[in-house]
């Protein structure tokens, strides 16, 4: 498939895993294998934590599913420490073997999530879909929103949709005073939305909608430069607009199926 | 009165003599400069040139006799009442009318940076980056709740422009304030931010 995004993977994901590492490595030489082990796993208990947190805010049930692995993967850190390198090889306990074998269930299980895009956040394929049909034009971005029309959802319609919006992982969402801003959020920009305490949501890609139906659209210099061509910025927006007006309209008439398959027709990879 | 007219009447009303002239002008039936620059001390052109200008706001009369064939003038007061009225709505009105007749739209890459309002729905200022390297400066302009909101529905680069009363319209903005956003047109206009489309 020819996509308007570029497919470039990032390596944030893999940034938490990088900086365990280095930890482990650190304390590690700085006293033992052992303490390393025990610092890693206290690491993997925080970032259970952390992942508890995004789980609380999108109440996206697989999501507590990574919260108990990392748990367990801690907890297997933690239980084989106290038996490393006091004989040159590890000893497992009952309790660690027992461990270990849930751990590896759990792994196994949230790989095939993966693979199937469950864990994945949908702010692409919402992008992607938006750019299809949008001509190209020169220098056409500007870093503001435009007001793209009205629609006659009710503010319940719209709390509802908000919920799935977070649920599925299609992006976070921000309850205003007077409307709800609807903000596509790509895979791997997550940490910075869900734990930076001073991101600002208004700058980045986001669709709002007030209470009375006013529809506005923004669109980020950062997601407009991940397109390929310059695309008419005036079409995107309205098209990115649509794209969550029919969202929404699947939605109230109970087919939210058929949003999921929409992103999932595009067939992009699970790593972008 | 119109305002470069109350300018010039307001200059010469705040000159410290005026009041001198004045209370000589209404004391005496009528005078010449140069009975009235010599009762006061003054200099007869600066004293002339104050009852002229008086005179040509019909608040002093002017007029010209004789005496041995010698024509000069002798001024007499005409209004007791001295008022400045401008009518600023009849002043700048008509301006905006003929100030409006184009269609509108942001600039191609025009650098200025819109801030939101808390409330979602219009900008609060917007910021425009003058000059380049360690010589910009940044120019921030609050915006109006009225003026913020037409901005937010200001055509992008690549849309159709629009004309202002459309904008207007569009944006459910009230016709009184259509001076205030003309004004901030003007000012965009200037800083390169807005495109004019005749």
């Amino acid at each position: 498939m020819n996509y308007k995004q570029k497919q470039n993977i990032k390596i944030t994901g893999l940034l938490p895993a990088i900086i365990s590492v280095i930890i482990f490595l650190l304390t590690s030489i700085v006293w033992n294998v052992s303490t390393g082990f025990y610092v890693l796993g206290s690491i993997m208990f925080f970032y259970a934590l952390m992942i508890f947190y995004e789980y609380y805010r999108t109440m996206h049930n697989w999501t507590l599913l990574s919260v108990i692995y990392m748990i367990f993967y801690g907890s297997v850190l933690i239980s084989i420490a106290p038996y490393i390198g006091l004989h040159n090889h590890i000893e497992f306990t009952v309790i660690s073997k027992v461990l270990i074998a849930i751990t590896i269930i759990l792994l196994n299980w949230l790989l095939y999530l993966n693979y199937k895009k469950k864990l994945k956040w949908r702010g692409i394929e919402i992008l992607e879909l938006a750019a299809q049909n949008v001509e190209q034009t020169k220098g056409s971005h500007t870093d503001r929103p435009l007001p793209t029309g009205k629609v006659d959802f009710s503010k319940k319609q719209l709390e509802e949709f908000s919920d799935f919006f977070q649920k599925n992982l299609l992006g976070l969402t921000y309850v205003e005073e007077n409307r709800i801003v609807f903000m596509p959020l790509k895979y791997k920009n997550e940490y910075f939305a869900l734990y930076n305490p001073n991101y600002n949501y208004q700058e980045k890609t986001w669709v709002a909608i007030n209470f009375n139906g006013n529809v506005s659209v923004n669109i980020s210099k950062a997601d407009y430069l991940d397109y390929k061509e310059d695309l008419a910025f005036d079409s995107l927006c309205n098209s990115l607009s649509d794209v969550i007006i029919e969202f929404i309209e699947l939605f109230i008439d109970g087919s939210e199926v058929r949003i999921i398959d929409k992103m999932d027709n595009l067939k992009i990879n699970i790593f972008i | 009165m119109n305002f470069k007219k109350a300018i010039k009447l307001s200059y010469y009303l705040s000159k410290d003599y005026a009041e001198k002239i004045f209370k000589l002008i209404v004391a005496y039936h009528d005078i010449s400069a140069s009975e009235a620059a010599s009762r006061l001390g003054m200099h007869i052109r600066t004293v002339q040139e104050f009852l002229d200008t008086m005179a040509s706001y019909d608040i002093i009369e002017k007029k010209e006799v004789y005496e041995k064939k010698r024509p000069y003038f002798r001024y007499s007061i005409k209004k007791k009442k001295i008022e400045i009225i401008i009518d600023l709505d009849e002043e700048f009105s008509k301006e905006n009318e003929h100030r409006s007749e184009f269609k509108l739209r942001e600039i191609k890459n025009s650098g200025a940076k819109f801030s939101i309002a808390r409330s979602g729905e219009y900008f609060s200022t917007v910021s425009i980056w003058i000059g380049e390297g360690r010589e910009g400066k940044e120019r921030k302009i609050n915006l109006t709740n009225s003026q913020g909101q037409f901005l937010y529905y200001l055509p992008f680069p690549d849309a159709q422009p629009l004309t202002v009363d459309e904008i207007l319209i569009k944006g459910n903005i009230d016709d009184i304030h259509k001076p205030e956003i003309l004004d901030l047109i003007n000012e965009l206009y200037d800083l390169n931010v807005i495109d004019k489309i005749n």
